[in-house]
C-alpha cells in the first residue's frame, strides 16, 4: 500500500533518542572541558587504567623519594660541616702543638686548647638533626659520646696510667714529682702498649662511644641505597680523640721536656692520621651526597616524565572538548527545533 | 350482454385490484421481514363469447404469484448464528410438532434449551457430523443444539517431532547416570491419557558417538524435579544414527547394502501402553543433525476434556464447537434442501414453505452441492419486497380500482337513464 | 436494482464505514504504544449486495519481530553486566585521581614505608605506615563486601527475573488459548496478537527465546538453547535464591524444565538475556574480581610475613597484615575470601594496644622474630627488606585472571586494568546492542506502527464515503417521499 512508510512513533523516538544521546554526550563534554580530564577515566582507558594507576603510583613514589632525599641531604650536609669543623680544629691544634713543643711550659699553654677541642669533638659527635644523633650509626636514639672529664674513658686512662709497671707508671698523674721523672722511652712505650689499644675497636666501644659501627643507609631512588652517615667509631674520630687525650691525660704540664716532646710527637702523628682519615670519611659522604644529588635530579626528570605520561593518558584537549560542547549544543538545538517543526507537521492541523 | 355485463366486469376488475392491493399491503408490511418472499397479483382476462357486432365484456381473474426463488439482498449482522444462503437452497426447519419445512429466514438464536430457533419459532435441523443426509428423506435430522456439547478426551497415540540435534555437541560417555547425569539436550512433550489428563514425557538426547545419539523417553511423573533422577527407567530408548554424507545430509541413516553394509537408524520411540493410556508413538524421522543449534518441535495428537466456548458455522454448513482449551470439533452438518419448483411451495406462517404436490419432492444435500449454495454466517437475507415497487403497484391498483368504479358508475348511470325512460 | 436494495447497500456501506472508522480510531489510540500493530479492515464485496468487513488485518513482520526479540535479549544481558561493572568500578576504583582503589592504597603504603625508611626512628612515620596499612585493609574488606553484595543483588535479581518469567508464561498461556480459539472462531484476535507479542518482548528481555508457530496461530516458546519454555502448558522455571553471599558461596542455577541453564554446570546454557547477564556477573565477573582481591590480600600477608631470626627453625608467621590464622598461605594459590578477613595485626596497631615500631624492628610474633636485635633506632634493614619485597615480582594464581608474575602494586593495577577493560568493552557492547535494539525497534515500528497522518487521510476518505452513503439514503428517502406524495 505504501512504498515507504514511517510510523509516527519511530519519527518521534528517533529525534527523542538523538536529543537524549546528545545530552549525555554534552554532560560528558562539559565535564571534560572544565576539568581537562576524561569524564569517565576507567571507561575511556579500559585496559590501560592499570598503567595509569602504575604511573600515578610511580609518580607519587618518586616525589616522595625526592622529598626524603632532601632530608637525607640535609643530614649529610650537617655531617660534612661537622667533619670539616673537626678537621680545621685538628689543623690548628697541630700548629699549636708544634709551637709548644720546643717551648718550656708549652704543655700548660696548649692544655686549655686540648680541653676545648676535646669538648668540641664530643659536642660534634653528639650533633642531632631532627632528634637523630648524626654520628650514632644506626643507634640514632642514643648520644654516642659523653663529656670527657669524668667520663669512663678518662677513668680508664687514669687507671692505666696509675697501673704498676711494666704496664703503667705505678703512680697517678696528680703525683707531679713522679710524673716529672717519666722518661721519653717510658712514655713512648706507654703510648704504644697501653694507650693505642684503648683507641682501637672494639676497646673503643663502649668506653668512648656507644655509637653503632653500622652506618644508616637510605633509599635514594626506587633501586639505589647508599650509606648516609658517618659514625663516631670511625678512625678519624678515634685518632682525634687519642691525640687530645695524650695532651690532656698523660701528665700534662708536669712532664719533663723529653717526655712532653714524645707525647707531642705522638699527638701530632695521630692528628695527621686523623686529618687524613676525616678527609676519607668526608670523601665517602661526598660520594653519597653526589649520588643523592644525581638520583634526585634523575628522579625530577622521571617525575616530569610520569606527569607528562599521566597527562597524556588522562587529559583531554580542553579546546577540543569545548568545541565539542558547542557542536553538541547546536546539534541538540537542531533536534529540538526539528521536533517542534515535526509536531507542527500534523495533518490534523490542516483539517 | 349489455349494461349488467359491464357492471359485472367492473366489479370483477375492482375485486382483482383489491386483491392486488392486498398483496401490496402484505409486501409493504413485510418489507423488513427476514426471508420474506414478496407476492404479486397477476391478472388474467376472461372473455365472454360474443357475436359479430356485439361485445360481451368478460371479467378479470387474479392470480397470486410468490417470488420464492427471487433472492433478497444480504445484510450483515453481528450474530454468528444469523445465517444467509448464497444460492438456491433452503434451510430445513421444523415446528414443535416436528413437521419439516423449508425457509430462507436464517435469524437463528439458541432457545432456553440451546436449540437454534428462528424468529418464527422454527428449529434449525441438521445432520449430526459424520452422517450427512441426502435424497428426499428427512429421517435422521436433529435440532442444532449449541450449548450441550462437551468434548470427549482423546488419548494421544502419535507425536511427530521436527527438529535438529547439534552436530558440534561434545561426545558424552553414554546414558545419563548418577551422579552427574550428563546428557546433551532435553525437551518435554505434553500428551493426554484416556481421561484427558496431561502426561508429560521428558525426552533426553545424549550424543554418545560421532553421529550417534541415544534418545530416551522418561515419564515426567517419575521425577520430583522435572529431571534426573527418575524413580523408574526410561519408557523407551534407542540409539539413532545420522548420515552426514552427501546421501543423507544430516538425516537419519537409511539402510545401505554397502560395502560396508550400514543398518538403518531407528525412526521412532514408543512409550508402552498403560492401563490409563494407549501406547504413544513418537515419530522422530524428521530429526536432523546439522550445524545448527538444538531444536525440538513436537506435534502431538489427543486432547483434554473441555467445555464449549463458542460455536462456528462455516461456508459448507459445518457447525463446530470451539472448546475452552482451544480445540475445535465438528458437531453438525447443516443440510440444505430444494424442490424442483420452489415457487410452487406451499407458504406457511413465518416465511416457511412446505412441500406441495406442485413443488415436487424434497432434494436434500450438503451446502455447496448441486446449486444449493453456501451458507454465510453473520448475515441475513432481507425481504425481496421493494418499497418503491410496491408503492407504484399500490398507485396502479388504486387507479385501476378508481377506473373500474368509474365504469361501474357509468353503467349504473346508464341503467338509471334506462329506468327513467319509463315514466 | 430496486430502491430497497440501494438503501440496503448504503446501509451496509455505513456499517462497514463504521468498522473502518473504529479501526482508524483504534490505530490513532495505539500510535504511541510500542507493542501496538496497525490494523486494517479487510473488505469483501458481496455480489449484488454491497460490502462487508470480512476480517481485521494486522501489519506484522515476523522476521523483523524476531530480530527485535534477539536484540532485546542481547541488550538486556549486556546492560545488566554493564550496570554491575559500573557499580563495581565506581565503588572500588573510581577516578584514578581520587586514590581510593586498592592499588592506590598499596602505593601509598609503599611511599609511606619509604619515607619511614629515611627516618626510621620517627614514631609519627611508623604510625603513618599503620594508618596506610589500615586504609589498605579497609579498602580490601569493603571491596570484598561490595563484590559479595553485588553477587547477592544479582542473585536476587535473578529470582525476580525467574518470577517474572513464570508470570509471563502464565499470561502467555491464557493469551495463546484465546488466540487459538479466536482464530478457529474467526473473531478479531489482532489485539491479542499484540498482547502476545508484548509478552514475548517482555520475556525476551529476561532470557533469549525462540518461537515456533503451531496450527491456528498457536505458539510454542523455547529458550535460545532449545529448552522448552512453553508448549501447550508452561514448563517450570525454578531458581533457589541464596540470601547471603561470601567468597566461597556458589549461587544456584536457574532450572527450566529440569535442565540447568545458567552457571558452570549448565547443560543447555542460555545465550542471551538479563538472566545470562546477571549470572555472568554473579558467577564469573564478581568471583574473578574477588579472586584478584584475595590474591592482593595474600600477597600483602606474605610480603609482610616475619621469618624466624633466632635460627631455631620457627615457622614464618604473619606480620603487619594478618587474617584469621597466622600461617602464610601457599604462594600463587587463591585463598577464597582472604580479602574479607585480612586485618592489621593488633600487635602493630597502637589503637589496639600494639607498637607501630614493630614495623621497623620486627618481633610481632615474639622475640624470636625480632630483626633489630640491637634495638637501634636507625635500623632500616627490615624496612628496606619490606620495600624491596613490595617492589619485587612474585607469583600469583593464574585463575585470578590478572598478572601471574608481578609486584604487588602491579598486580593490583592489573586487577584494575582487568575490571576497567571489562567495563570499557561492556560499555561499548552495550552501546552497540542498544543501538541495534533501537534500530530493530524502529524497523519494527515502521513495519507495524501507526502513522497518524496516514490514518487522518484514511479518515478523510471514510468521511467522504460516509457522506456519500448518507446522501444516497437521503436521496432514496426523497424518492420514496415523492412516491408517497403521489398516493392520494
Amino acid at each position: 500500500m505504501n512504498a515507504s512508510f514511517i510510523s509516527t512513533m519511530s519519527l518521534s523516538t528517533t529525534l527523542r533518542s538523538t536529543v537524549m544521546k546528545g545530552q549525555v554526550s554534552l554532560s560528558k563534554a562539559t565535564t571534560e572541558a572544565t576539568t581537562g580530564r576524561h569524564a569517565d577515566m576507567g571507561e575511556t582507558l579500559g585496559p590501560l587504567t592499570g598503567r595509569d594507576f602504575s604511573l600515578r603510583s610511580d609518580y607519587s613514589r618518586v616525589s616522595n623519594l625526592i622529598d626524603t632525599n632532601a632530608i637525607v641531604t640535609g643530614r649529610l650536609d650537617a655531617t660534612q660541616q661537622a667533619i670539616s669543623n673537626l678537621t680545621a680544629d685538628a689543623n690548628t691544634f697541630m700548629q699549636q702543638l708544634l709551637a709548644a713543643r720546643g717551648t718550656a711550659g708549652g704543655a700548660s699553654v696548649i692544655l686549655p686548647n686540648a680541653q676545648t677541642n676535646m669538648a668540641s669533638l664530643v659536642d660534634t659527635m653528639n650533633t642531632t638533626l631532627n632528634g637523630q644523633y648524626l654520628f650514632a650509626g644506626i643507634n640514632t636514639a642514643v648520644p654516642p659520646m659523653t663529656s670527657y672529664p669524668g667520663s669512663p674513658a678518662q677513668t680508664a686512662i687514669d687507671a692505666a696510667f696509675a697501673a704498676l709497671p711494666p704496664a703503667g707508671f705505678g703512680f697517678p698523674q696528680s703525683n707531679t714529682a713522679s710524673v716529672a721523672g717519666i722518661t721519653a722511652a717510658q712514655m713512648q712505650s706507654f703510648i704504644t702498649t697501653q694507650l693505642d689499644p684503648m683507641f682501637q675497636l672494639p676497646a673503643w666501644n663502649p668506653t668512648w662511644s656507644t655509637a653503632s659501627s653500622q652506618n644508616t643507609t637510605s633509599r635514594i631512588s626506587t633501586t639505589q641505597t647508599v650509606t648516609t652517615s658517618e659514625n663516631a667509631n670511625a678512625q678519624g674520630f678515634r685518632d682525634l680523640a687519642e691525640a687530645y687525650t695524650m695532651v690532656l691525660s698523660l701528665g700534662g704540664s708536669a712532664l719533663g721536656q723529653a717526655a712532653f716532646q714524645t707525647v707531642v710527637d705522638a699527638a701530632v702523628g695521630k692528628l695527621g692520621s686523623a686529618v687524613y682519615n676525616l678527609s676519607l670519611s668526608g670523601g665517602q659522604l661526598g660520594t653519597s651526597q653526589q649520588q643523592i644529588k644525581d638520583a634526585s635530579e634523575r628522579m625530577a626528570i622521571q617525575k616530569d616524565l610520569y606527569n607528562g605520561q599521566i597527562n597524556k593518558m588522562e587529559a583531554v584537549d580542553p579546546t577540543e572538548a569545548s568545541v565539542r560542547v558547542t557542536s553538541l549544543q547546536s546539534q541538540i538545538e537542531m533536534s529540538l527545533s526539528l521536533t517542534s517543526q515535526l509536531h507542527k507537521l500534523n495533518l490534523v492541523d490542516f483539517l | 350482454m349489455g349494461l349488467y355485463g359491464v357492471m359485472r366486469t367492473s366489479v370483477s376488475g375492482m375485486s382483482a385490484q383489491t386483491n392486488k392491493l392486498s398483496t401490496v399491503a402484505d409486501n409493504i408490511a413485510n418489507v423488513n421481514t427476514v426471508g420474506y418472499k414478496r407476492a404479486e397479483t397477476e391478472f388474467m382476462s376472461l372473455i365472454m363469447p360474443g357475436t359479430n357486432g356485439a361485445y360481451n365484456s368478460g371479467s378479470v381473474a387474479s392470480n397470486v404469484r410468490r417470488f420464492i426463488t427471487d433472492p433478497g439482498s444480504t445484510t450483515f449482522t453481528t450474530s454468528k448464528t444469523d445465517l444467509a444462503l448464497n444460492g438456491n437452497g433452503y434451510f430445513l426447519v421444523s415446528d414443535t410438532a416436528g413437521n419439516i419445512m423449508l425457509t430462507r429466514a436464517g435469524s437463528f438464536v439458541p432457545d432456553a434449551n440451546g436449540d437454534l430457533v428462528n424468529t418464527a419459532g422454527y428449529y434449525l435441523m441438521a445432520a449430526p457430523a459424520g452422517s450427512p443426509i441426502s435424497g428426499s428423506s428427512t429421517a435422521g435430522l436433529v435440532r442444532v443444539n449449541v450449548t450441550q456439547m462437551t468434548q470427549q478426551a482423546t488419548a494421544s497415540t502419535t507425536g511427530t517431532v521436527s527438529g535438529n540435534l547439534d552436530v558440534n555437541a561434545p561426545i558424552l560417555a553414554g546414558p545419563p547416570t548418577a551422579p552427574a547425569y550428563a546428557y546433551t539436550s532435553k525437551s518435554s512433550i505434553v500428551t493426554y491419557d484416556y481421561v484427558g489428563r496431561q502426561v508429560t514425557l521428558d525426552v533426553y538426547a545424549t550424543k554418545t558417538g560421532t553421529d550417534k545419539w541415544l534418545i530416551q523417553v522418561y515419564d515426567n511423573a517419575a521425577s520430583t524435579n522435572n529431571g534426573f533422577p527418575y524413580s523408574s527407567g526410561p519408557l523407551d530408548s534407542n540409539t539413532f544414527t545420522f548420515d552426514t554424507t552427501a546421501a543423507g545430509q544430516g538425516k537419519l541413516t537409511l539402510a545401505s547394502a554397502g560395502p560396508p553394509p550400514v543398518p538403518a537408524s531407528p525412526t521412532s520411540l514408543t512409550a508402552p501402553a498403560t492401563a490409563n493410556a494407549p501406547a504413544f508413538n513418537l515419530d522422530l524421522s524428521q530429526l536432523t543433525q546439522v550445524n545448527a543449534s538444538y531444536s525440538f518441535l513436537p506435534k502431538v495428537d489427543g486432547n483434554a476434556v473441555s467445555q464449549i466456548d463458542s460455536i462456528d458455522i462455516d461456508k459448507m454448513g459445518v457447525v463446530s464447537a470451539i472448546f475452552q482449551n482451544g480445540t475445535k470439533q465438528n458437531v453438525y452438518q447443516i443440510e440444505l434442501a430444494t424442490v424442483p419448483s420452489p415457487d410452487n411451495l406451499d407458504p406457511r406462517v413465518g416465511n416457511a414453505y412446505s412441500v406441495s404436490l406442485a413443488s415436487g419432492s424434497l432434494q436434500i444435500g450438503n451446502p455447496g452441492s448441486s446449486g444449493l449454495g453456501t451458507i454465510q454466517s453473520n448475515a441475513l437475507e432481507q425481504s425481496n419486497a421493494d418499497l418503491g415497487n410496491e408503492l407504484t403497484s399500490m398507485i396502479e391498483a388504486q387507479r385501476g380500482f378508481t377506473a373500474n368504479s368509474k365504469v361501474f358508475q357509468t353503467g349504473d348511470d346508464l341503467l338509471e337513464v334506462l329506468v327513467n325512460l319509463k315514466r | 436494482m430496486s430502491l430497497t436494495v440501494a438503501l440496503n447497500t448504503a446501509k451496509q456501506s455505513l456499517s462497514a464505514n463504521g468498522v473502518q472508522t473504529a479501526i482508524v480510531s483504534r490505530n490513532n489510540a495505539g500510535a504511541n504504544d510500542a507493542t501496538y500493530s496497525r490494523k486494517s479492515a479487510l473488505l469483501v464485496t458481496q455480489p449484488g449486495g454491497g460490502v462487508y468487513v470480512a476480517s481485521i488485518g494486522r501489519a506484522a513482520d515476523s522476521a523483523v519481530f524476531r530480530h527485535m526479540l534477539g536484540a532485546n535479549s542481547s541488550s538486556a544481558g549486556q546492560s545488566a553486566i554493564l550496570s554491575s561493572l559500573e557499580k563495581l568500578s565506581g565503588a572500588t576504583v573510581d577516578d584514578p585521581q581520587n586514590d581510593q582503589s586498592v592499588s592506590a592504597k598499596i602505593s601509598a603504603l609503599l611511599s609511606t614505608l619509604e619515607q619511614y625508611s629515611a627516618s626510621p626512628d620517627d614514631t609519627t612515620l611508623a604510625q603513618n605506615v599503620v594508618t596506610k596499612a589500615l586504609a589498605t585493609v579497609d579498602a580490601l574488606n569493603s571491596d570484598t563486601n561490595t563484590v559479595q553484595e553485588m553477587r547477592g543483588q544479582a542473585d536476587a535479581d535473578m529470582a525476580t527475573s525467574v518470577s517474572t518469567i513464570n508470570t509471563l508464561l502464565q499470561k502467555f498461556q491464557e493469551v495463546n488459548a484465546t488466540i487459538v480459539k479466536g482464530t478457529i472462531a474467526g473473531s478479531d484476535i489482532t489485539d491479542f496478537l499484540d498482547t502476545r507479542d508484548g509478552i514475548l518482548t517482555s520475556l525476551s528481555e529476561q532470557l533469549g527465546i525462540r518461537t515456533a508457530n503451531g496450527p491456528n496461530n498457536s505458539m510454542s516458546i523455547y529458550t535460545d538453547s532449545g529448552v522448552t519454555l512453553f508448549d501447550i502448558v508452561p514448563r517450570s522455571v525454578t531458581f533457589a535464591a541464596t540470601q547471603n553471599y561470601t567468597a566461597t558461596t556458589t549461587g544456584n542455577a536457574v532450572i527450566i524444565d529440569g535442565v540447568p541453564v545458567t552457571g558452570a554446570n549448565a547443560v543447555m546454557p542460555l545465550q542471551s538475556g538479563k538472566l545470562v547477564g546477571l549470572s555472568t556477573v554473579r558467577d564469573q565477573l564478581a568471583t574473578t574480581y574477588q579472586s584478584q582481591l584475595d590474591e592482593v590480600a595474600r600477597g600483602l600477608i606474605s610480603i609482610f610475613s616475619e621469618a624466624d631470626q633466632s635460627a631455631s627453625a620457627l615457622p614464618t608467621l604473619t606480620g603487619l597484615f594478618t587474617y584469621t590464622g597466622t600461617t602464610i598461605p601457599a604462594s600463587a594459590t587463591i585463598v577464597p575470601g582472604l580479602a574479607g578477613t585480612i586485618k592489621v595485626n593488633a600487635a602493630v596497631d597502637p589503637a589496639q594496644g600494639g607498637n607501630s615500631m614493630r614495623i621497623r624492628d620486627g618481633g610481632i610474633n615474639g622475640v624470636a622474630y625480632v630483626y633489630n636485635t640491637t634495638g637501634a633506632a636507625g635500623f632500616t634493614g627490615r624496612i628496606s627488606q619490606l620495600v624491596n619485597l613490595m617492589t619485587t615480582q612474585s607469583s600469583f594464581d593464574p585463575a585470578a585472571g590478572a598478572s601471574t608474575s608481578a609486584s604487588i602494586i602491579n598486580f593490583a593495577t592489573s586487577s584494575t586494568s582487568w575490571l576497567e577493560a571489562k567495563r570499557s568493552s561492556a560499555s561499548a557492547d552495550s552501546d552497540y546492542q542498544s543501538t541495534l535494539l533501537d534500530r530493530s525497534n524502529q524497523a519494527l515500528s515502521n513495519v507495524r506502527g501507526v502513522n497518524t497522518d496516514d490514518e487522518m487521510a484514511k479518515m478523510l476518505e471514510l468521511e467522504r464515503s460516509y457522506s456519500a452513503s448518507a446522501k444516497l439514503i437521503a436521496t432514496v428517502d426523497q424518492m420514496l417521499q415523492s412516491l408517497l406524495a403521489a398516493v392520494r
